[in-house]
């Protein structure tokens, strides 16, 4: 490439000349704002949205003046020093990420454990199913025994059997023992041997015991503490205490040891302690603050015809609900499908077209209308087998089915790039085709696949279409009553409220709705970006 | 009983959850609601404050059609209630005594289909029938302007806003207004969102439209509702003009249908009751959802008829 | 099973092995097979009732008959209206997503630095993700107003216009994420060289590269107009229900700026409709359906042929 600082030297040269490089940054700046423009406009919308959701029409200037000072600028203090600080940034990071993770999954154990299933439910399947499944695994694992994964596939089947079997009796001794006591043996005692083995093992702190016994003991003794707390009973308490309590005291440990990295601490502390007092502050001061419409009373009640009072409870059980098993259905049949178009499906022959067959269908699959889907799933579950109009399993199916070429495509590339070399080094030591799937090609291909499901599961949540064909409720107080209840879904739920007439639904309810539903694709999309990132690092 | 929350009372939701005693006399079970979308605003409220009262009952609420229920769930036993904008008609009728549902008739209320104009038009605040009709109608051409209607009125075009023509309300306009049913002008914007009517209706000085009354009475400033003369002067639509039956042609009864079958549970029983005793609350009828109540004698009268179904 | 001495038979028994294998290929066969009673299932529930409403309304009635009129007498089923609705939103969204697709495609293949696309490509995929829904509310209660308030445009509230903008916007990713997989399998060895010409980077980013990935671009474009007639939300919250068929030139153009009706939208008014399941004008649904689907699976399939006719392989 001819250099222009030469230029006027070299002009007595083989005429090379000058080459215009004005074009080519035009260009690049052309396609730069070119990316950055759906970007853009979508952060705009967001403002917009953001803006009425948080009412912040009647927060007055000294309320931005307040926020200015307790949050923007300790914020923007400590990026400034965090930046020439890889350590610093990298532990802020660390235990941002980790509050946030703990709270979100903290959360969604609450509303799968406590709501959905309930805490007497969840102890019977626990005990016969999840605990005998971990106690097989581990046992396999280093017994090394060749029966292991059938015993697994046992215990999936029996085991659901059995606790079905066994509902009343055992979940009368889990109402004896009472949810608190339930949840702290099924979610806490686990976490605290995962505390040991992970302190010992892999952050070679030394005290793995000690850490365990700390998980055990420290809940039990802030109970007087907590039942002082209205909002928080104990069990949601307990399960915190696993997903969120757990995690940021190891993460502060870890970090604290280290001179290096202690200073990151300080910024995810900085920003809570802003936050809070934003919080609190304004009211103490009669400072005009905002009004928001998207606030624990939203999520927490139901729909209602006063905007001031409506809620999103109900929606986003029965979305929770619907989509647990929608990830069961197409992480089973998905990768299922998958796996014999990549490993088992001839190339040639009469099976070969089918094969192909197979595979344009589903790349063709991927692209048919999600309406269409519905009057499928109109047609096929609700109608056909009677599985009920607008009920969860309905939903659920159709659902399914409309993502499934979705994960199916992505499952393939996750196993396609497992190279053919550890493959043929597997069958060259002897091992089957299943044995070699399951030892080497599945672990290395889980987090492609987990990546291009996650995504899917976001498409999943968010879409209207097929629900409204097949009958979901335009609106419903309560959450569902069991897989074969009706339901309602969050943007089924927007969907309605959006057509009501006052300006308090439309800018307010709304509003707060379209954010619930930002907020729980924005996690979704994290999850599956920093999986992916992980894959990138090659930690696997 | 899935679904239970044992630890969820705790998430706020003191609003829907009650503490559960497991009393043998709380009422427990599944209501499924289909049917009109003009009906559904006060079948909505009703439940909401039937459902605050006993959280056990899980009622869900559809805004099918009228039609659309009728056919597709309510005469074939997937929803236990029908709300309908019009009365059932025979071939309904037969189609659900087919699968053995048997329909109730019950009058909750009365809808006053308004028609408004932009605030800023005075021309045209008093209408007749037959001036409706030509605005309305298939009768009215594309460009057609006020002044073709009346020659009083500015030559400017007529930009009308409606119901779509698979709603309730389209069905009862045409009827009552053009005469016969699908005869209604293509020239107009339809949609099922009422407010969107509003909206379009406050942009445009030569805009008119028509919803049912309850829009209008959530937005009175917004837009302003046309007095309709059918022969005997100008009446305004409000509340004891459409229950008296003064404005007319446009009150028109809201029913809601109960499947008498379904009645022997004690949760559906309940609620249609409760229905009834609410249809004739002003605060909620007319204050909360904009319709018109009913009195309490034609009140009592249902529920004396329900009651009788019930025990009989 | 002879055994030679120095020789050494590894076939040896492996119990049930074969068996269980088998069983393994069964089971993902069925897995694989259920996509196809996928769809099998879709176009037997669109068929067998289309098929009722064609005994009803003759097939080129429906077909070239320009007036869609349900309920308002007199009733006709001519699907041109709502097929002209479902192509001016996607002329609409082509002309945002696809030249917008193809640049932001060019920047992250060939300009972008890794850092960068780092945190380009995640928020593409937010882009992506976003519910259909939140864009429908998006386009009627923000961007109408924005547009209406530009001096000279007279937007109705629901008009195509707007839908149409923010579905370009939501369909920009799958054009840049499968354009841009095109262009990075084009091997460097063609940059390399015509870099060694003296070219520029334009040159090659323009010249060389977008040419040579132009399958998997036109793949790309393809797909992303069959997503852009498929979509629903979008169109029902922000787009109306009056289907249109213009009469001229002037008319079409101004069918931007009022409601129109796609066959997306058509299909959730009829199923949420006042009419009861018997009526021919609920079987219209499943006609317009089928239509749809005819439509977007002729389009998956010319993306297909496109790319394995014309991909160049470098191998």
């Amino acid at each position: 490439m001819a250099t222009e600082t030469g230029g006027e030297q070299r002009s007595e040269d083989a005429g090379f000349g000058r080459v215009s490089r004005v074009r080519g940054r035009v260009f690049q700046y052309l396609t730069f704002g070119a990316s950055l423009f759906g970007i853009v406009s979508l952060a705009v919308l967001l403002g917009y949205v953001i803006w009425d959701a948080a009412g912040l029409n009647t927060a007055g200037p000294a309320w931005y003046a307040l926020a200015l000072a307790t949050v923007v600028a300790p914020g923007a203090a400590f990026v400034q020093y965090a930046r020439r600080r890889p350590q610093v940034k990298s532990a802020a990071i660390e235990l941002f990420a980790i509050i946030v993770g703990g709270v979100l999954t903290g959360f969604a154990l609450v509303v799968v454990l406590a709501v959905i299933a309930g805490a007497e439910r969840w102890f019977v399947y626990f005990l016969t199913t999840a605990l005998p499944l971990a106690a097989v695994y581990l046992y396999s694992r280093t017994a090394e025994v060749g029966w292991g994964g059938l015993a697994l596939l046992g215990v999936t089947i029996g085991g659901p059997l059995l606790g079905s079997l066994l509902m009343e009796p055992v979940s009368a001794v889990g109402a004896y023992i009472g949810s608190p006591a339930i949840f702290y043996l099924s979610v806490l005692v686990p976490t605290a041997l995962l505390v040991r083995s992970l302190v010992d093992d892999r952050l070679g702190l030394g005290q793995g015991n000690n850490a365990a016994l700390a998980v055990l003991l420290l809940p039990v003794l802030a109970i007087p503490v907590v039942d002082t707390v209205p909002l928080v009973d104990r069990s949601v308490w307990v399960i915190f205490a696993a997903t969120l309590i757990t995690p940021v005291g190891l993460v502060l440990w870890k970090n604290l040891s280290d001179s290096r990295r202690r200073a990151g601490l300080v910024g995810p502390l900085v920003l809570i302690l802003g936050l809070g007092a934003l919080a609190i502050v304004p009211d103490m001061l009669n400072v005009a603050g905002p009004s928001p419409w998207f606030d624990w009373q939203y999520l927490s009640s139901s729909p209602s015809q006063t905007a001031e009072r409506a809620g999103l409870y109900p929606a986003i059980i029965g979305s929770v609900f619907m989509i647990v098993l929608v990830a069961l259905l197409t992480l089973v049949l998905g990768v299922g499908s998958a796996l014999y178009l990549e490993e088992y499906a001839p190339s040639s022959g009469p099976m070969g077209a089918v094969t192909r067959l197979i595979r344009i269908n589903i790349s063709n699959l991927a692209g048919v209308p999600s309406v269409v889907y519905g009057i499928l799933g109109l047609a096929v579950f609700a109608n056909t087998l009677g599985l009920g109009f607008g009920t969860v399993v309905t939903a659920a199916f159709t659902l399914s089915l409309l993502i499934l070429p979705i994960v199916i495509i992505a499952s393939r590339e996750a196993i396609r790039a497992v190279p053919d070399s550890m493959r043929d080094a597997s069958y060259g030591m002897g091992a089957t085709r299943w044995q070699t799937i399951r030892n080497v090609v599945m672990p290395r291909a889980i987090p492609g696949i987990l990546t291009g499901t996650i995504l899917a599961l976001g498409r999943a949540i968010g879409e209207t279409a097929p629900l409204i064909m097949i009958g979901v409720a335009t609106t419903k107080f309560s959450p569902p009553s069991g897989l074969f209840g009706k339901m309602t879904a969050m943007p089924m739920q927007v969907y309605t409220w959006a057509s009501y007439p006052s300006a308090a639904f439309q800018h307010g309810v709304v509003a707060a709705g379209v954010v619930t539903l930002l907020i729980v694709l924005l996690t979704m999309n994290s999850v599956a970006v920093v999986v992916r990132n992980r894959i990138e690092q090659g930690d696997y | 009983m899935a679904g239970c929350s044992s630890g969820g009372g705790s998430e706020g939701s003191s609003d829907t959850e009650a503490p559960a005693d497991e009393e043998s006399d709380v009422l427990s079970g599944e209501i499924n609601i289909t049917g009109s979308s003009t009906v559904f605003p006060l079948a909505t409220a009703v439940a909401e404050q039937f459902q605050r009262d006993n959280p056990e009952v899980d009622i869900s609420i559809q805004s099918t059609g009228s039609g659309g229920g009728f056919e597709n769930f309510f005469s074939i036993g997937e929803s236990d209630i029908n709300n309908a904008s019009r009365p059932i008609k025979d071939s309904e009728v037969s189609a659900c005594q087919q699968n053995g549902v048997s329909p109730h008739e019950v009058i909750v209320a009365t809808d006053a289909l308004t028609i408004v104009i932009n605030n800023e038009n005075d021309f045209a605040t008093e209408m007749t029938v037959e001036e409706l009709r030509q605005i309305w109608s298939s009768d009215a051409t594309a460009g057609q302007t006020w002044a073709d209607v009346n020659s009083s009125w500015p030559d400017e075009e007529i930009e009308r806003y409606g119901a779509a023509e698979t709603s309730g309300t389209f069905d009862y306009l045409t009827e009552v207004i053009n005469g016969e049913e699908g005869d209604h002008t293509q020239d107009y914007e339809p949609t099922e969102q009422d407010r969107q009517i509003v909206q379009g209706v406050q942009g445009s000085e030569f805009a008119i439209g028509y919803f049912g009354f309850s829009y209008f009475y959530n937005n009175p400033d917004a837009v302003t509702a046309v007095a309709v003369d059918d022969g005997d002067g100008p009446v305004e639509p409000n509340l004891d003009t459409a229950s008296s039956g003064e404005y007319t042609p446009l009150s028109r009864p809201l029913f809601t249908y109960p499947n008498e079958k379904r009645l022997s549970e004690d949760h559906i029983a309940e609620f249609v009751r409760f229905f009834i005793e609410q249809s004739a609350n002003e605060e909620v009828v007319a204050g909360q959802v904009g319709y018109v109540p009913r009195s309490a004698s034609q009140a009592d009268t249902e529920l004396a008829e329900l009651n009788g179904i019930i025990d009989g | 099973m002879s055994q030679e001495t120095g020789s050494f038979d590894l076939r040896g028994d492996r119990g049930y092995q074969d068996q269980r294998e088998r069983v393994y290929r069964l089971v993902f066969l069925a897995c694989a097979v259920l996509s196809v009673l996928t769809t099998v299932g879709i176009i037997l529930s669109l068929a067998l009732p289309a098929i009722g409403f064609f005994e009803e309304v003759t097939f080129s009635q429906f077909i070239l008959g320009t007036r869609f009129s349900p309920k308002i007498t007199p009733t006709v089923f001519g699907v041109l209206p709502l097929v002209f609705g479902t192509l001016l939103i996607m002329v609409g969204a082509a002309a945002v997503a696809l030249p917008f697709g193809l640049f932001t495609a060019i920047y992250l293949s060939e300009y972008a630095s890794t850092g960068r696309r780092a945190i380009l490509k995640p928020m593409l995929e937010v882009l992506a993700g976003v519910p259909t829904v939140v864009y429908g509310y998006f386009a009627l209660v923000y961007v109408t107003p924005i547009l209406d308030a530009i001096p000279g445009v007279e937007l109705g509230t629901f008009n195509a216009l707007s839908a149409s903008l923010i579905m370009g916007i939501m369909i920009i990713p799958m054009v840049s994420s499968i354009s841009e997989d095109a262009m990075s399998a084009v091997p460097d060895a063609l940059r390399d060289a015509s870099y060694g010409l003296g070219g520029t980077k334009f040159n090659v980013s323009s010249g060389v590269v977008v040419p040579a990935a132009a399958s998997g671009i036109a793949s790309s474009f393809i797909l992303a107009l069959s997503r852009a007639i498929g979509e629903t939300m979008i169109v029902v919250v922000a787009a109306g229900k009056t289907a249109r068929f213009p009469g001229g030139v002037t008319e079409l153009l101004g069918s931007f700026f009022k409601s129109t009706q796609t066959m997306t939208s058509a299909i959730i008014e009829l199923g949420l409709s006042d009419l009861s399941g018997g009526t021919t004008a609920y079987k219209a649904l499943f006609a317009i359906g089928l239509t749809l689907f005819v439509m977007t699976f002729a389009l998956n399939l010319l993306s297909d042929v496109l790319v394995k006719r014309y991909q160049e392989d470098y191998n």
